[in-house]
């Protein structure tokens, strides 16, 4: 792929495509991560599971590593103003030619008391759904164990 | 381990794409400038060792046996606040 058609970093902000996307995923969909995730290099297919059960929350689930999968939450949802900076470098990565074709979506980690759980704002993953690519991606800010709970009071209604 | 001594100005290249240069060094701190195609990436290590570190602890704790499952119970009370939040 020529390089020179990612001249600039591509920013992705809270779009009214995202919970509609997310809402209609493809049912059994396999997105491939060339990379694996870090410290899960061998888990390279995975899919995303978004049963009335667990939502908002979706799961993703690997196909390589039995056992495997991340609980994950639309970053959108629990910050506002949350936005992700993706360098041309991942763009490449993920030939993602707009933000239109992306889905963001932050790792949880959950805890016990649900009150402690906190999200991954800092690496989130990145999927093309246009050619089922995804990569975990680090951003240049946020914090890597966010808590939502404590942090919900601060959203502003309707966000 | 390659070592090697540079003064300020001066650089290495590592491969011929990458050149890692020395830009100044003050104290402790060595400030390097660094010219690499746009598909390379470059982090500092401690954050991406940050990034796998977080990794493990989710999936440790999203592996519990019947973690989907049981998803919704320990996460009920957030997943009731947030929908609570959601327009």
């Amino acid at each position: 792929m020529d390089d020179n058609k990612f001249r600039r970093d591509l920013i992705l902000s809270i779009t009214p495509y995202q919970s509609e996307m997310l809402a209609s995923l493809e049912k059994d969909a396999v997105y491939e991560f060339p990379e694996g995730i870090p410290a899960f290099e061998d888990a390279r297919r995975f899919t995303l599971l978004s049963t009335d059960e667990i939502k908002p929350f979706l799961y993703l689930k690997s196909l390589d590593l039995e056992g495997l999968g991340f609980v994950c939450i639309d970053p959108f949802m629990i910050y506002s103003g949350y936005l992700a900076r993706i360098s041309a470098a991942d763009m490449i990565k993920l030939e993602l030619r707009d933000a239109s074709e992306a889905i963001v979506l932050s790792f949880v980690t959950v805890q016990q008391n649900p009150q402690e759980n906190t999200a991954n704002l800092l690496a989130p993953i990145i999927i093309n759904l246009r050619n089922r690519k995804g990569r975990q991606v680090i951003l240049d800010k946020y914090p890597v164990r966010y808590n939502i709970w404590d942090n919900l009071d601060r959203l502003e209604p309707g966000t | 381990m390659l070592i090697l001594t540079r003064k300020p100005d001066e650089s290495v290249m590592i491969g011929k794409d990458i050149e890692v240069k020395v830009l100044r060094v003050t104290g402790s701190q060595v400030h390097l400038g660094i010219i690499a195609p746009r598909s390379v990436q470059v982090y500092r290590h401690e954050i991406f060792t940050q990034v796998m570190a977080e990794n493990q602890k989710a999936v440790a704790a999203a592996t519990q046996p019947d973690a989907v499952s049981s998803l919704g119970e320990n996460l009920q009370k957030l997943t009731e606040r947030l929908r609570g939040k959601a327009p």
